[in-house]
Parts: C-alpha cells; sequence; structure tokens
C-alpha cells in the first residue's frame, strides 16, 4: 500500500472511528508494511492536537447570558429600521428632476434628424477635376521618360565609335567541353582550344581582346588568334572567362550567340 | 431500577419536556419570539465555535455568530425542513465566517477593542468575555494558550475549502451529507479536503505531534 493511500485511511478511520472496514484494512496494512505505524501515530497525535486546542478555553469564558440578550434584543427590531420597505426603495430609485428632459428630447430629434439626410457629397468643380487629371497624367508620362534606363545588356548595347581607342572582343561559345580550370582559360586566352580530357563536356570560351592602334584596326582577321607584339602599340589581353556547361534545359531557349561587337 | 433504565427515563422525559426544533421554529413563525430565545440558547455555543475556529478570533466569532442568528431569524419562513434548524443555522454561520474572513484580508473590516466598557478592574473588558486574568477564566496556562494560537494560526493558513472542511467534519463532528450541503460539494470532496488539510498540518505542526 502507497503511504499516501494509508494516510487517508487513517484520516477517514479519525473521523469515522466506528467503521470496522476501516479498521481492519488498517491494520492489514500495518502488518505487511510495519513502518507505516510511524505515520498513523503521528495522525492521532495531530488529530487529538486539533481538537483540544481549537475547543477554545477562551469560550468558557463567554458571558452567554449577556450574549443571548442582545441578540433578543436584535432579533425584535423592527424591520422597517433595518430593512428598507419598498417606498424607500422606489423613492431613491426614481430619478425624477434630475434629468433635463427638454435637452433630452432634443438630441434625441437631432440625432434622428441626422440619420433621415442624405449623406453629404463631396463636390470638386469642373476646373479643378481637370487639372487633377492632368496632373496625374504628366507625373506618368514624366516617369516614364525621366526614369534612368535599366542596365543594357551586352545585346543592347551600341558598340563604340571606331574613333575610339577600345578593345574589341571577338567572343564565340559553343558547347563542346567545360572549361573548368585556370589553364584552359589561358590556352583560350591565347587562341588556343583547350580541352579537358577528364571531362566529358566542356565549352570553351575563345576569347582575344587587343587593342590596335586606331590606324590598323581591321576587324577582318577577328578569328585569327592575335598575337600581341609589344613593340607594336597594342595591348593583349588576357581575359578569363568561367564557363559553365550549358545545361540541357537551356539549349531549347538557344545557345548563346556569337558576339560581334563592331 | 437499573442504572441503565433510570438513565432511559431521563432522557425520555427530557424528550418530552424540551420540545423539538421543529416545535420552535412553528412558535416563532406564529409570534412567539421567547421561542427563538430557546432555539438561541441551544445553539449559540456551537455556533460561537464555528466562526471561532474559523475565524480565529472570539470577538469576531461573537460578532459573527449574533449576526447569524439575527438572519436566521428573519429568513426562517425560507427553511424548507423545520427538523434541521441546527444545520441551516451553522451553514450560515460558515458563510458569514467566510465572507468576514475575506472582507477582513481585504481591510474591508477592522477589530475595535476601544469600543469596549471598563470594567471594574479598570482594565478594558470585552463585551461578552472576561479580561484574562479573571479567576473564571481558564487563562493561567500560557503554554496551553501559545500553543493553541499556533494550532489556530496553522489552521487559518490552509486553504478555504480545506479549513472549512476540517473545521467542520473533523473538529466540529458535523454530519458528512450538512458539511457537504454547507460546502456545497460531494461527501467524497469533504473527505478529500479534510485528507489535505491533516496532511498539510502534519508538515506544519511536526515538532508539536
Amino acid at each position: 500500500m502507497r503511504p499516501e493511500r494509508f494516510e487517508q485511511l487513517v484520516s477517514d478511520w479519525l473521523d469515522q472511528p466506528q467503521r470496522a472496514d476501516l479498521r481492519e484494512q488498517i491494520a492489514a496494512a500495518l502488518r505487511a508494511h510495519p513502518e507505516l505505524a510511524k505515520c498513523k501515530t503521528e495522525h492521532e497525535h495531530l488529530h487529538d492536537l486539533l481538537r483540544d486546542a481549537t475547543a477554545s478555553g477562551a469560550e468558557a469564558g463567554v458571558r452567554w447570558p449577556r450574549f443571548r440578550q442582545e441578540t433578543h434584543a436584535r432579533v425584535r427590531e423592527p424591520r422597517a429600521s433595518t430593512v428598507p420597505s419598498d417606498d424607500s426603495l422606489r423613492r431613491a430609485t426614481t430619478i425624477g428632476e434630475q434629468v433635463d428632459w427638454d435637452r433630452f428630447r432634443a438630441d434625441v430629434m437631432a440625432s434622428i434628424g441626422a440619420e433621415s439626410q442624405p449623406p453629404r457629397r463631396i463636390r470638386f468643380p469642373r476646373l479643378m477635376r481637370f487639372r487633377l487629371v492632368a496632373s496625374a497624367a504628366a507625373a506618368v508620362v514624366a516617369l516614364f521618360f525621366l526614369y534612368p534606363m535599366a542596365p543594357t545588356t551586352p545585346d543592347s548595347q551600341q558598340p563604340p565609335t571606331p574613333a575610339e581607342r577600345q578593345g574589341y572582343a571577338r567572343v564565340s561559345i559553343g558547347v563542346s567541353a567545360p572549361a573548368t580550370s585556370a589553364s584552359a582559360m589561358t590556352n583560350v586566352a591565347h587562341g588556343t582550344r583547350a580541352t579537358n580530357p577528364d571531362t566529358t563536356r566542356a565549352a570553351i570560351a575563345r576569347v582575344t581582346i587587343s587593342v590596335p592602334p586606331p590606324s590598323e584596326a581591321s576587324f577582318d582577321d577577328a578569328d585569327a588568334p592575335r598575337v600581341a607584339d609589344s613593340r607594336a602599340d597594342s595591348r593583349l589581353v588576357e581575359v578569363f572567362l568561367m564557363v559553365e556547361p550549358q545545361r540541357p534545359a537551356d539549349r531549347g531557349q538557344g545557345a548563346m550567340n556569337p558576339l560581334t561587337m563592331n | 431500577m437499573s442504572r441503565t433504565a433510570a438513565n432511559n427515563l431521563d432522557a425520555h422525559a427530557a424528550t418530552q419536556t424540551a420540545p423539538d426544533d421543529t416545535k420552535l421554529v412553528r412558535r416563532t413563525l406564529d409570534g412567539q419570539t421567547d421561542a427563538f430565545d430557546e432555539l438561541v440558547e441551544r445553539y449559540q455555543r456551537r455556533a460561537v465555535s464555528v466562526a471561532h475556529r474559523l475565524l480565529g478570533n472570539l470577538h469576531d466569532a461573537m460578532e459573527v455568530s449574533q449576526e447569524a442568528f439575527v438572519r436566521a431569524f428573519r429568513n426562517l419562513d425560507s427553511l424548507e425542513n423545520q427538523n434541521r434548524f441546527g444545520s441551516w443555522l451553522l451553514r450560515i454561520v460558515t458563510n458569514l465566517s467566510l465572507n468576514f474572513r475575506r472582507d477582513r484580508a481585504a481591510g474591508k473590516r477592522n477589530v475595535s477593542l476601544d469600543e469596549s466598557p471598563m470594567g471594574e478592574h479598570g482594565a478594558s473588558e470585552g463585551r461578552w468575555t472576561a479580561w484574562p486574568g479573571d479567576e473564571d477564566f481558564p487563562g493561567g496556562d500560557l503554554a496551553a494558550e501559545e500553543l493553541r494560537e499556533i494550532v489556530q494560526n496553522a489552521i487559518s493558513r490552509l486553504p478555504e475549502a480545506q479549513r472549512t472542511a476540517l473545521v467542520l467534519f473533523s473538529l466540529e463532528q458535523l454530519p458528512q451529507k450538512d458539511v457537504a450541503g454547507i460546502m456545497n460539494c460531494s461527501v467524497e470532496a469533504v473527505k478529500w479536503h479534510v485528507f489535505q488539510a491533516r496532511k498539510s498540518l502534519r508538515q506544519t505542526l511536526a515538532e508539536y505531534i
């Protein structure tokens, strides 16, 4: 038996000592668990303590005749002096002249009149309406023309004028094998084909950028690799392009077209 | 005649001369207020005892008990079972005691001793009680008085349901059904509250048991 269950059994027995079933259950529990005897003893002492301590010896000093006499006097008091009558309650709750009824009626009628009127409509003069519409249209047009253009793609970028000293790059991109190494890129920059035997696919970006003197600029030999001539006023710029293999999904959208910048 | 038979005869005679609660209630309702005086004398000690155990203060207990008798008199016509005046009265005492305790905790009530008249001995005297030190007052045992105060304080700190169940059922030994009716709960719930109260007091008063 759990100790708490035993305690509850003892508690019930202390309040009903005449119950033999409770007494037998307690005795059986004590035979099985002798250690519970201390718990039973403590509860018995507590029970006696509560009854003795709260038996109130102070009550023995009470002057009961005086108590009864005063109770008798209070009982015989007329109820009207302590219990309000219906008339007094009715008078206490009557509003009477506390309300300005004329003003109340006027406020009620004003509220009713306000609800019955048609809703007020805000009207703009014709000239003001025209001005509002014109202003809105002008704002839209201004946004359209004045808003900075989005960054242009290489396709739409205007080629530099031939008179400017710029580098021209012919970039041909085809899907053959991925260029995944810097060496491959370097070879590409020098115009050689770079292949990575370890990869099954490679995209080779053949990029040659040179800045010849403006008089010798020619686009006919753009396909031929150019070799840097340090003696000439030409610059060979190596460009490393990270080219990713073209995904099959992108093929349908069209491979990158060769860019020819004139 | 044997002693047992004589005792039974005395008891029977007492029963015949003393009217039961039903007759006293009916006579009170008929306008005979002296019948209610007899009810007061019959239940005043019980009422004050219950209130005192619930409130821990004798003065407050007597105020509450007197108020309970007055309310019982004014609402006597609402008593359905006239034979159960005692249980009905103690329900009023319990409710008033709990309300009084809540009001006192909320600061709505103050127990003033200044209203007590001066007694013959030059000291303030209780309205209904004798001053400690009077030869009729069993206040000579200070140790017992201190222990009583300790126990009363421990009971006062119990939750309301546990305190009420312990006082009414365990200490006042009211019938289970009456206590359940006063507390508006089941008999099993009353026993449970008493058990929880004992469990708590066993720890609180461990050094005294």
